[in-house]
């Protein structure tokens, strides 16, 4: 198999502070410290509000699941709940899982707004169009075919690509093995990957054409 | 071992056929999070604050706010209200007491009820045996006022099974 080195595009690098500081800061946000509490935030907030935006469609409503999230992180932390055995990403993004799975589950019976960039999937590529408008057409129709994958794949590729955690830290949260949380990954990919030329084809008049991201 | 990273051995590995689609997720997940404009942590650090601030608020001894949908058990709780039930119950007792030694109906420091007899000594099983002992309970023990409200109460009986005349009764009225 011909592997290719990719790495974690866009991830806040910058917004992490080095991990060896992350059980004094979580003592202290559970003993009320406010700068170390929004030490956690600017950490993880943005990670947690992509996995809720890429879910649910909505700014508001992500922002919501994201308030919601961490006002359970502060209150398991603060009654102490919550004991660091470096797992804390994990129980994280665990506590977010389940809140945006319930959201979605009753989503169902009572549909929402979207934001627009979803609803307009009929966006075609133009040929005098620049990359950034290209990229946001290929994000579209990116999206368009996630909604096309089963709940438990889309949720596998969003922790990893949205969420930005490790293979081995989405295993602990669903409780999967390793092995066969790469295979359905890998699975999703490729079922995304034809979702993709589909819709190309047909957006394009049925010229086959692969997308690409460009200028992101 | 913290494993706070996402950024471990060949985690970014992808198979050839998929780097692709996993290069434009990636682009789309590095979207979604810069995708909330500045002051976005802010909100959710002040909204969220409070409850962490919470248990520094909390007095000694007072337990953490329940969760919503989680039932508020205190380890408190069961004591306080056996406690609570204990004290209602000694007092119903201490008032059924009371009343019981204001009628005389204790004898001593026991609970023995007075034996309440009828006049030809029998026990008290009929309904003139029952008010004997409810007056008994009152502090009456005579069988003089017994026998006196039961004369009475037959007096009142007969003069009720007499029907009244009512033209009689008429014309008494128009008389006066």
């Amino acid at each position: 198999m011909v592997l290719e080195h990719r790495g974690l595009q866009g991830v806040d690098h910058d917004s992490t502070s080095p991990i060896d500081d992350l059980a004094p800061l979580l003592g202290a946000a559970a003993r009320g410290d406010n700068a170390a509490w929004s030490d956690l935030v600017k950490r993880y907030a943005r990670r947690v509000y992509a996995l809720a935006r890429s879910r649910v469609r909505n700014h508001d409503v992500a922002e919501e699941l994201t308030q919601s999230v961490f006002s359970t992180v502060a209150e398991k932390l603060g009654s102490g709940e919550y004991a660091e055995q470096g797992k804390f990403e994990s129980w994280l993004f665990r506590v977010a899982a389940n809140r945006i799975r319930d959201y979605v589950r009753r989503l169902k019976h009572r549909p929402t707004a979207q934001d627009p960039d979803v609803l307009d999937t009929t966006t075609s590529s133009r040929a005098d169009s620049g990359p950034d408008e290209q990229a946001v057409v290929a994000r579209v129709r990116l999206r368009s075919a996630m909604e096309q994958l089963t709940d438990a794949d889309r949720e596998i590729v969003e922790l990893r690509h949205h969420g930005g955690l490790s293979f081995k830290q989405i295993a602990d949260i669903l409780g999967e093995p390793m092995g066969t949380l790469l295979a359905r990954h890998h699975r999703a990919l490729r079922k995304l990957k034809e979702l993709l030329e589909q819709i190309g084809s047909v957006k394009d008049g049925g010229e086959e054409r692969t997308l690409s991201v460009k200028g992101s | 071992m913290d494993e706070h990273t996402y950024n471990q051995p060949n985690e970014d590995v992808y198979a050839a056929d998929v780097s692709d689609i996993a290069a434009m997720l990636d682009a789309a997940g590095a979207a979604d999070r810069a995708s909330p404009g500045a002051g976005f942590e802010a909100r959710i650090a002040a909204a969220t604050m409070p409850v962490v601030a919470g248990p520094v608020l909390r007095l000694v001894g007072e337990t953490a706010a329940p969760t919503p949908g989680q039932r508020s058990v205190s380890v408190f709780d069961r004591p306080v209200r056996m406690a609570a039930a204990l004290a209602i119950g000694a007092g119903l007792l201490a008032v059924w007491v009371a009343t019981l030694s204001r009628s005389g109906s204790i004898v001593g420091s026991g609970s023995t009820v007075a034996q309440v007899t009828t006049a030809n000594g029998a026990d008290a099983t009929s309904d003139s045996a029952d008010l004997a002992f409810a007056m008994a309970g009152w502090g009456d023990d005579s069988t003089s006022s017994i026998d006196d409200l039961k004369t009475r109460v037959d007096s009142v009986r007969t003069r009720i099974n007499d029907s009244i005349d009512i033209s009689e009764f008429l014309s008494e009225e128009g008389a006066s």
